[in-house]
């Protein structure tokens, strides 16, 4: 990586998880998005990640012309995880409800805290089952 | 006997004879919830409603998973259609075997977002097929 300091926060991110969200960490990767602003759009290829610091999104799917709420996710989870690990384009548009505080993160800079951590990959599973389960229950009702 | 996969040491092998049910739902998730598939073919099967809506997985595959870590009972149910031979953990000895091998650990987060990626789309479809109220 060309720059060491990126790679030494990126690594705290890794090791410490929350432990690592400093002022310097959240003025680097810190984004606010305000009520309705789309943070990842259906189709698109790009890979960016979200973790959740404040505020609640909207996972959604269009259907005609309307989104139709897949999950309402909010503070510590990871957004647009899906798309890095299947490599697929995003099947589902996620928007912020109400005023949204999140880090944001490359492809590349996701890679390196995952690769860096086995806690990583215990909270992508546990968050991915905590969404299976949800939607194996609305699907039921359906 | 040389294992395939180093991190299949921890594993315990159990084979299925085709057709046979490893669980259905509702079944508690049992002391060695956890499955790899290393030869063999699994059909997941998910309630919707009255009918079922079905998941093929093929080896080097991963499944039961979901409930330890959402902590309910089996959320599916899933049968072996050919003979098929899995290696089990519990829990724990998943995760240790996840931290010696990173291709397991991939494999396992790509298959769950592979299988949340067809249950969205699944609900989707349903969602924008159902009547309009008044």
């Amino acid at each position: 990586m060309s720059d060491p300091i990126l790679y030494d926060d990126i690594m705290r991110i890794a090791f410490q998880a929350e432990g690592a969200l400093d002022d310097k960490v959240i003025a680097k990767f810190g984004r606010l998005f305000k009520d309705r602003q789309v943070l990842i759009r259906e189709g698109d290829i790009q890979q960016k990640i979200f973790w959740i610091l404040e505020g609640h999104v909207y996972i959604t799917r269009k259907t005609g012309d309307k989104y139709k709420v897949l999950a309402t996710l909010g503070p510590g989870e990871l957004i647009g995880e899906m798309s890095f690990f299947d490599k697929s384009v995003r099947s589902a548009t996620v928007i912020a409800k109400g005023d949204v505080h999140a880090l944001e993160f490359t492809a590349e800079n996701f890679a390196d805290i995952y690769a860096a951590s086995p806690q990583w990959t215990k909270r992508l599973l546990a968050s991915l089952a905590r969404r299976i389960r949800g939607m194996v229950e609305r699907l039921g009702q359906s | 006997m040389e294992l395939p996969q180093p991190f299949l040491k921890y594993g315990s092998e159990v084979s299925f004879p085709a057709r046979s049910l490893i669980y259905r739902r509702a079944d508690p998730v049992g002391e060695r919830p956890v499955f790899y598939v290393a030869a063999g073919l699994i059909k997941v099967e998910y309630p919707v409603r009255s009918q079922t809506f079905s998941l093929w997985l093929h080896p080097d595959s991963i499944f039961g998973l979901v409930e330890p870590l959402a902590d309910c009972a089996r959320l599916c149910s899933v049968q072996a259609m050919e003979r098929t031979v899995c290696y089990s953990w519990d829990l724990e000895g998943f995760f240790l075997a996840a931290g010696l091998s990173w291709e397991l650990a991939v494999a396992a987060i790509t298959g769950m977002s592979r299988e949340l990626r067809t249950l969205n789309a699944e609900f989707g479809e349903r969602i924008s097929a159902a009547p309009k109220g008044p």
